[in-house]
């Protein structure tokens, strides 16, 4: 009996030791030293541009990342100009230690140029400090976290660092603010509840939102007006990014009267999220970031009619001239919908490309001087950055940097654009079955 | 009414997979920390075949029976030769564990995986709504737990698995044959755990790391209810149901600390009352 007892102890120690194996996955990751563009001498056709891009390979948002950096490179090479393009991607496995071991592994191993790609801002904030000792360039493409370009500029440790996309997670919460208080209000909503992801990218963000949603003027120094009195937010629930069960928090936002559900999540705990939202119908409308919902097989699985997406997601509607020739190549290519990091990824190749040809060279600082320089129009919009090497959020002028959109799930599963209505083309907002 | 609703529902489901765990160590004095690991071999198993095109039933079917042989391979291969061995066992169980896991993750890699349901939509149940699946899987443990329990208390199998329980050296006096019963009773706490990873894969998702939860539910489910007491197994199910669900409910961002209730199980149980609610006291 007492080896029993003693045998049972040990089952609870080798749980907590698994449980804590899992979590820190025994990666330990050699922070990469003098590892700066090696053999740059520049960049004239002939010669090979390696950059190395990284994400989690087993997820939707890692293989974006993976296939939108291929096309890219795919197409720059077809197209025969400048230096060849060759991509090293590294399976991150959406844990930041593995990141960091990807970076490491670019620059002592692969000798890449540059860097791309990322999702999550967990992993991408745990790269940060590696980027910085490798001193290669290093383009953000999936994490939405203000943290990523905090303390950037063009002098100090940083200033390899740049974010191609999605713009930065305080820009999305104020684009969601303008469209609640002068949007949805007016389909006759005023009580919002939010429900959000346990993230990194998800928490500043819903915290400037509740700020901004009862006083958006107030919150943001003028800079977004106030707009209709009256909005309330009920109530705040958070969940796991692991999450399979809803109807708790469902049941609270209800009862606490909100019509309108504001989510924030971007793995594929969404699925789970909209089906049950479309199945249960707690009687409040949902929208917001979801980017599982972006995938072509979301309607299938979820059925989610009415679901509002937005902002960040890229759907197939000219929002520049090189938005639909992108997405149909990835359509093509793939045979699924690009989600929002596909999309950046492929402008972030693109975008060391262009800074890689005018510097004539694929020296480090070189390219951090052309890529300082970006001004062009990609499938997302018009990229430029600002000081903090930021990607440029233009709200209301499209030509000045990325405007975001949001679609709409139609009955027969089609997405149509809603929001702005420079781009909805006629559609207008629909309320969704059981919401009055 | 949302919380008793939703708690007999998932109190009915970890109760499934417990109650292999419990009947395991009741029986062989075995710690199986693989027994998670057959709850999504059941899932995948079902979820592999729906990808041939097979007829979900079918599938289902698959799941379980596939979950089932894993429990027979696993005690003829891994279990059998060291049975005697606890600290042996433990290991090797914890091993077949992260090998199977490993597996998953090798054929189907880290992408969330789903199943479809033999039902799709919503029904009120005592005015709280909720998905037709969930319900469904609710009821179908339902009625396994009761199936297996009658066998237990009133059939002459369940006779020899409780004699094997009692003392297994009195129980070979008598004619049983303890290792033969000990497969069996794996065999079926598999199949049990492997018949929830199917019941619940339609409103989950299937990850290669989907076995850790139901392992820790189950852990904490034997130790309050008594270690090996298959009564204790069942109310002790239905309390971390029930509080699973309150805290989900009832306090600010429960989800969150949903997890947080297995752990704090595990912990009071040892401290207040280390025999369980039904266990017996050790001597």
């Amino acid at each position: 009996m007492r080896s029993k007892k003693w045998a049972v102890a040990c089952t609870v120690v080798a749980m907590s030791a698994l449980a804590a194996c899992g979590e820190s996955g025994g990666g330990t990751a050699q922070a990469p030293t003098g590892g700066a563009s090696p053999g740059a001498s520049g960049a004239a056709s002939g010669e090979t541009f390696k950059i190395g891009v990284f994400g989690p390979e087993q997820i939707p948002q890692g293989e974006d990342v993976r296939d939108g950096a291929m096309l890219a490179a795919e197409e720059l090479n077809a197209a025969g100009e400048g230096a060849k393009v060759e991509i090293v991607f590294c399976d991150s496995e959406a844990k930041p230690e593995k990141a960091i071991a990807c970076i490491t592994k670019f620059a002592q191993q692969d000798a890449v140029q540059a860097i791309s790609g990322g999702f999550s801002s967990a992993e991408t904030l745990a790269v940060l400090d590696t980027v910085k000792r490798a001193k290669l360039p290093f383009v953000s493409a999936g994490a939405a976290s203000p943290d990523v370009t905090k303390g950037v500029d063009s002098t100090g440790p940083g200033k390899y660092i740049f974010r191609i996309g999605p713009v930065n997670s305080l820009s999305l919460a104020a684009d969601m603010c303008v469209t609640v208080t002068t949007k949805l209000t007016k389909e006759g909503f005023s009580k919002f509840g939010i429900l959000h992801e346990d993230a990194a990218f998800a928490l500043p963000l819903v915290e400037f939102l509740n700020k901004c949603l009862v006083d958006p003027s107030g919150s943001t120094k003028g800079k977004i007006p106030a707009a209709v009195k009256g909005v309330e937010v009920v109530g705040t629930e958070k969940h796991t990014p692991q999450a399979t069960d809803f109807s708790a928090q469902f049941k609270s936002l209800s009862d606490k009267g909100a019509d309108f559900v504001i989510e924030v999540n971007s793995t594929q705990v969404g699925i789970q999220l909209g089906k049950q939202w479309a199945t249960l119908k707690p009687g409040f409308a949902l929208g917001g970031i979801n980017v599982s919902g972006q995938s072509s097989s979301y309607f299938d699985v979820t059925k989610a009619v009415g679901q509002l997406n937005g902002p960040a997601g890229i759907v197939r509607a000219p929002v520049s001239e090189k938005t639909i020739p992108f997405f149909d190549a990835f359509e093509a290519k793939y045979q699924r919908d690009p989600l929002y990091n596909g999309a950046s990824t492929y402008d972030g190749i693109y975008a060391l490309h262009e800074a890689a040809t005018r510097a004539g060279s694929l020296e480090a600082d070189a390219l951090v001087t052309e890529l300082e320089k970006t001004d062009r129009i990609g499938a997302q919009g018009v990229e430029k950055f600002n000081e903090s090497h930021d990607v440029i959020y233009s709200p209301t002028d499209p030509k000045a940097g990325l405007s975001l959109l949001y679609f709409q799930y139609q009955t027969d599963g089609s997405k149509k654009i809603v929001y702005p209505e420079s781009l909805a083309e006629g559609n207008t907002y629909m309320k969704p079955p059981g919401v009055k | 009414m949302d919380v008793l609703v939703q708690g007999a529902l998932t109190s009915a489901v970890i109760a499934l997979v417990a109650l292999g765990f419990s009947l395991v160590y009741g029986v062989g004095g075995i710690v199986n920390l693989a027994h998670g690991s057959f709850f999504m071999i059941g899932a995948y198993s079902a979820y592999a075949m729906t990808q041939t095109g097979a007829p979900l039933l079918v599938a289902a079917v698959v799941g379980v029976l596939a979950a089932t042989l894993a429990g027979v391979l696993l005690e003829r291969l891994v279990i059998a030769p060291i049975r005697h061995q606890e600290v042996a066992v433990l290991i090797a169980t914890l091993a077949v564990a992260i090998l199977v896991q490993s597996g998953v993750q090798f054929f189907y890699g880290g992408l969330e995986r789903q199943l479809p349901g033999f039902v799709d939509g919503a029904v009120s149940v005592f005015g709280v709504t909720l998905q037709q699946t969930r319900v469904l899987a609710g009821l179908i443990a339902l009625v396994t737990i009761v199936v297996v329990l009658l066998v237990l208390t009133r059939s002459p199998a369940g006779r020899m698995v409780r004699a094997v329980a009692q003392d297994e050296e009195a129980s070979r006096l008598i004619g049983v044959r303890p290792e033969r019963v000990t497969l069996y009773v794996l065999a079926i706490g598999a199949g049990l755990a492997g018949l929830a990873g199917v019941l619940t894969a339609p409103y989950g998702v299937l990850t290669p790391t989907m076995w850790l939860l139901p392992l820790t539910q189950a852990f904490a489910i034997v130790i309050l209810g008594g270690l090996g007491s298959i009564p204790g197994t069942v109310l002790a199910s239905v309390v971390v149901g029930f509080l699973d669900r309150f805290v989900a409910f009832n306090v600010k961002d429960g989800d969150i600390k949903v997890g947080l209730v297995t752990v704090a199980v595990i912990l009071a149980t040892l401290v207040l009352r280390p025999q369980g609610l039904l266990g017996k006291v050790a001597h």
